[in-house]
């Protein structure tokens, strides 16, 4: 009798243990995953904006607040990415080149981040008014742990790393084409 | 039967964990979390963020830049933001506790020397059908220039000026130390 009082509580704790753990789990799993989406004509580049995903809103803003951060204002399309061109992890300990026209905005960035889409120094970033472009508008950006001719910014460390494009204001709503991304040596 | 019915409970219990969280953990979090004081004394205060700060707080704003924060809080009353701003680009955004964006604006929309924005708890449901406003509070935003009604007691207003040269640091640091984020005072 008292061995069946005991295997019955044992079986609601059990359960009761269950839901905190998977229903905790789960929030922290979509908290990281959902909202995150590929850019349409872009599918390297990713974006997680409240501007135009209601469904997802909740996740999206509980990603930022959950980290001690505000989310990006509504002007702004906070662009990333994880990869190169052909697939390949952005790494610090090799040069990576950004090529391509940036999309008509108020002003933009474009920085070497962590994976959490922090850039510890103002050294990751390259500004709207800082770039040098070509003659036809395009640019040109290395990114490298040494010093590199023309636009330059520094990876965050030697490992994994992001690369962050955040377009303030941007000009139209039609579909955008941002930059290419390759690696030249490693 | 048992352990199906508990497995089930287990299931479902987990759903509302999952939604509970989801809808109320992050608000608590980002208090907990924030890199700035966010008791009572810090609000309705305009505070320049130090780049770090900045860079941690408002991840999505980077490169050199001035960025100044205010934690609004309506239980003291109405709250404005007075500013000159520069010429150069700016924006002010206004997020709700939760992260959703309540207001917004720049220098093109503002297109003014000095800027006054008044934000006010917006009327319950009762004080509507009732039509007992805070009759002080309709005169206070006729004298404004932009006035905001927010459904709740605390908001976050974020002002960012950024710059491409370091000269316009200082000018950016001069309009945040010349702006005010402060309860209105009844007249």
């Amino acid at each position: 009798m008292k061995g069946s009082f005991q295997s019955r509580l044992l079986v609601k704790l059990a359960s009761l243990f269950a839901a905190l753990v998977l229903g905790i789990g789960s929030a922290y799993q979509g908290l990281a995953a959902l909202g995150n989406r590929p850019v349409e004509n872009n599918p390297l580049w990713t974006i997680r904006t409240p501007a135009n995903d209601e469904s997802a809103l909740p996740y999206i803003l509980g990603h930022y607040l959950t980290h001690g951060q505000l989310p990006p204002p509504l002007s702004v399309q906070d662009f990333h990415r994880l990869r190169d061109d052909d697939q390949v992890a952005l790494r610090g300990s090799c040069v990576v080149e950004i090529t391509g026209e940036i999309p008509a905005a108020r002003w933009w960035t474009i920085s070497a981040t962590t994976q959490a889409g922090v850039a510890p120094t103002d050294s990751n970033t390259l500004t709207a008014a800082t770039a040098l472009l070509e003659s036809d508008g395009k640019l040109i950006l290395r990114v490298s742990a040494s010093p590199q001719p023309g636009n330059w910014i520094k990876p965050p460390a030697n490992g994994a790393y992001t690369i962050a494009l955040a377009l303030h204001d941007a000009a139209g709503n039609g579909q955008l084409t941002l930059p290419r991304v390759k690696q030249v040596s490693c | 039967m048992g352990r199906l019915f508990w497995t089930a409970m287990a299931l479902i219990g987990a759903g509302f964990v999952h939604i509970c969280f989801v809808l109320f953990a992050p608000v608590g979090m980002f208090r907990a979390l924030s890199p700035l004081e966010t008791d009572a004394s810090q609000s309705n205060k305009l505070v320049l963020l130090s780049p770090d700060t900045r860079r941690t707080m408002l991840p999505a704003l980077r490169g050199p830049g001035v960025a100044a924060y205010c934690d609004i809080d309506l239980t003291q009353g109405a709250v404005s933001i007075v500013m000159r701003p520069p010429q150069t680009y700016w924006s002010l955004s206004v997020f709700s506790q939760g992260g959703r964006q309540l207001y917004a604006l720049n220098e093109r929309q503002a297109d003014t020397e000095e800027i006054a924005i008044e934000f006010k708890r917006a009327p319950g449901l009762l004080e509507q059908l009732s039509g007992t406003g805070d009759e002080e509070g309709v005169s206070i935003i006729d004298s404004a220039a932009w006035s905001v009604e927010l459904k709740d007691k605390h908001a976050y207003a974020v002002l960012w000026i950024p710059y491409g040269d370091p000269m316009f640091a200082k000018i950016g640091e001069e309009t945040v130390k010349a702006s005010t984020c402060a309860v209105k005072k009844k007249a």
